[in-house]
C-alpha cells in the first residue's frame, strides 16, 4: 500500500489532445496523445521547436484551459479551472513596475492575507536566498534583466506552490548569468522539494536541469521520447561542463532534435 | 534651461511688439485691439473684482464637470474593460456617442437641465466622461493577461486583481485621458456659457464682443487660458504623487 502512495503521480496526461478554433479554416492541433506521469520532486524539462505546444501543457496543468479530449490530473483529480498548488514563470518577469523589488516579493503574501510581521520576516529571507538584499527598495525599473529574473523567481517562491511551470524562464538572459540562475533554481527546488516543468528549446539547459526530458516533435506536439537524465540529483550545474556525462546527453539529446530535423518542420533549437 | 526661457521671452515678446504695432497702421484696432488695451482692460475686470467672479464660476462649472465626468469615466471603464462581453454589446453605442461633436447636445441640455450652473456641469462631465472613460477601458483592456493570470495563480480574488494590478496598471492611461479632458471640461463649460448664461468667463466674452469691448473679449481669453493652465499643472501634480515610480522611470530614462 505504501508503495502504492509513493509511485502515483503528482500530474497526469491521459491522451491528452488540445486544438485551438482559428477564426478561418479548420481548427489548429497543437499538442496531441500526450501521456505523460510526473512524480513529486521532479524536475521535467520539456524540449522541442518552437510552437510544438510546450506551452500549451503547462496551461493546461495551471488549468488555464482545458483540453480538447483526454484528462489532466493532479493529485488524482482532474483539473477543473485554476490550478492553485502550480506557480507559473515565464519569458517575461512581470514585476508590477510600480511596486520596489521587496513589495513585488510580497504581492502573494498580502494576497493570501499574511501578517505584516511574518510578510517582512518572509520577504527579507527570499530576498536573501535569491541575493537582492541590497535591492530591497529599488523599483524594477532601476536594476538589471537578472535581477528582475530573481525577483520574479522569489515572488513565485513567496507563495510557495507545490509545482512551478517555468516557461523559458532564463531565455532573456546572457550565458553567464543564464547559468547562474539555473544552478539556483535546480538547487531550490532541490532544497524545497518543488515539483517542476521546465520548457525550453535550448538543448543544454534541458540537460542541465532535468532529471527527465521530455522531448516533443513539431506540431502537433507529440511526445517523441522520454528521456532519462542521468546525472546526480544534487548535481552542481555550474560544474556540469566538465561532467563527461553531462557532454554524453547533451550530444544524444542534440542528436534526437536533429534527426526531428530530418523528419519533420525544422526545430527552433538555438545552437 | 535658461536659454530655453530667454528664446520663449524674446518669442512672446516679438509677437505682442509685432501685434501692439499692426494695431491700429494695418488693422484696425476694433478686430484685434492691442496688447496694451488689452492690459488695461484686464487691469480693470480684475481691480473691480467681475474677471474673478466670472473665472470663478467657470472654473467651477468646469471643476464639477471634471470631477463628475472623470469620476463615472473611470469606474466605467474599469467595471467595461473587465467585463467583456457587455463591452463587446455597448461598444457601437459608446462609438455613436462618440463621434458625435458634443455641441449639438447643448440645446437639449439647455432644454432639460435649465440655463444655470447645473447646466454647464453636466455638459463639461459629458465630454468629460467619454474621454476618460476610454482611455482607461483601453488602459484596462492593456494589461497584460498572463500578468493577470500569475496573480490569479497566487490565489488573487477578482477584487484583489483589479485593486492590485488592474487599476495601477491603468493609471498611466487614466491619467493620459483626464490631462486630455482638462481642455474639454472647459470647452463644456464654455460652450454652455456662450449659448446661454449670465455669468462666467464665456459669458464674458459674448458680452464683450456684442458691444465691441474687443480688449474685453481678449482679456476674458486669457483669463480663459491662464485657467486651463492651472487645471493642467493641478493634475500634473496629483499624477506625479501618485505615481512615484513614474518620475524613477523617467529618470532613468534621461540617464540612458
Amino acid at each position: 500500500m505504501h508503495a502504492g502512495v509513493a509511485l502515483a503521480a503528482l500530474a497526469s496526461f491521459e491522451n491528452v489532445h488540445k486544438s485551438f478554433p482559428q477564426p478561418a479554416g479548420p481548427s489548429l492541433e497543437v499538442v496531441a496523445g500526450i501521456e505523460l506521469d510526473i512524480a513529486a520532486g521532479d524536475f521535467i524539462t520539456i524540449l522541442g521547436p518552437s510552437g510544438c505546444g510546450k506551452s500549451t501543457l503547462l496551461n493546461m496543468l495551471a488549468g488555464i484551459f482545458s483540453p480538447t479530449s483526454g484528462r489532466v490530473l493532479y493529485r488524482g483529480v482532474p483539473v477543473n479551472g485554476l490550478n492553485l498548488a502550480t506557480g507559473y514563470m515565464t519569458q517575461n518577469d512581470h514585476l508590477l513596475p510600480w511596486r520596489t523589488i521587496a513589495h513585488n516579493v510580497r504581492a502573494p503574501l498580502e494576497i493570501n492575507h499574511v501578517a505584516r510581521a511574518a510578510a517582512d520576516r518572509r520577504v527579507a529571507e527570499l530576498l536573501e536566498i535569491v541575493g537582492l538584499s541590497a535591492f530591497a527598495r529599488s523599483y524594477p525599473s532601476q536594476v538589471s534583466g537578472g535581477m528582475r529574473k530573481r525577483a520574479a523567481l522569489a515572488r513565485l517562491l513567496a507563495y510557495d506552490p507545490e509545482t512551478l511551470l517555468l516557461d523559458e524562464p532564463f531565455v532573456a538572459l546572457d550565458a553567464q548569468l543564464r547559468l547562474v540562475m539555473q544552478s539556483e533554481l535546480r538547487s531550490l527546488c532541490r532544497r524545497l522539494g518543488k515539483t517542476a516543468l521546465f520548457v525550453t528549446h535550448d538543448v543544454d539547459e534541458a540537460a542541465a536541469l532535468g532529471d527527465r526530458c521530455i522531448i516533443f516533435t513539431a506540431r502537433p506536439g507529440r511526445i517523441r521520447k522520454i528521456v532519462d537524465i542521468d546525472l546526480p540529483r544534487d548535481r552542481d550545474v555550474l560544474r556540469l561542463r566538465h561532467d563527461p556525462r553531462y557532454s554524453a546527453i547533451s550530444a544524444s539529446l542534440w542528436e534526437e532534435m536533429a534527426s526531428e530535423d530530418r523528419s519533420g518542420p525544422p526545430p527552433g533549437a538555438t545552437p | 534651461m535658461k536659454s530655453i526661457w530667454l528664446a520663449r521671452l524674446l518669442f512672446a515678446a516679438a509677437l505682442l511688439g509685432a501685434w501692439q504695432y499692426a494695431s491700429g497702421r494695418y488693422i484696425s484696432p476694433l478686430y484685434v485691439s492691442s496688447p496694451s488695451a488689452i492690459g488695461a482692460r484686464l487691469v480693470e475686470l480684475i481691480a473691480d473684482g467681475e474677471l474673478f467672479r466670472h473665472m470663478w464660476i467657470t472654473a467651477l462649472e468646469a471643476g464639477l464637470g471634471f470631477l463628475l465626468g472623470g469620476s463615472a469615466g473611470v469606474l466605467t471603464g474599469l467595471v467595461l474593460g473587465r467585463a467583456r462581453r457587455v463591452a463587446e454589446v455597448l461598444d457601437p453605442f459608446l462609438m455613436g456617442f462618440y463621434s458625435l461633436p458634443k455641441i449639438a447636445l447643448a440645446p437639449l441640455f439647455v432644454m432639460w437641465f435649465g440655463i444655470d450652473i447645473e447646466m454647464k456641469i453636466i455638459f463639461a462631465a459629458a465630454i468629460v466622461f467619454l474621454m476618460v472613460f476610454l482611455n482607461t477601458y483601453s488602459g484596462v483592456r492593456s494589461v497584460s493577461r498572463e500578468l493577470i493570470t500569475i496573480f490569479r495563480l497566487m490565489g488573487a480574488s477578482e477584487r484583489q486583481v483589479v485593486a492590485k494590478v488592474v487599476v495601477p496598471a491603468a493609471l498611466t492611461w487614466v491619467f493620459a485621458g483626464l490631462r486630455l479632458s482638462v481642455p474639454y471640461a472647459l470647452v463644456g463649460a464654455i460652450i454652455g456659457e456662450l449659448i446661454a448664461a449670465n455669468r462666467g468667463l464665456g459669458y464674458l466674452v459674448e458680452r464683450a464682443t456684442t458691444q465691441f469691448d474687443t480688449a474685453g473679449a481678449f482679456a476674458a481669453i486669457a483669463a480663459i487660458i491662464f485657467l486651463s493652465v492651472v487645471l493642467n499643472a493641478l493634475v500634473s501634480w496629483i499624477e506625479r504623487r501618485l505615481m512615484p515610480w513614474r518620475s524613477v522611470e523617467e529618470s532613468r530614462e534621461m540617464a540612458v
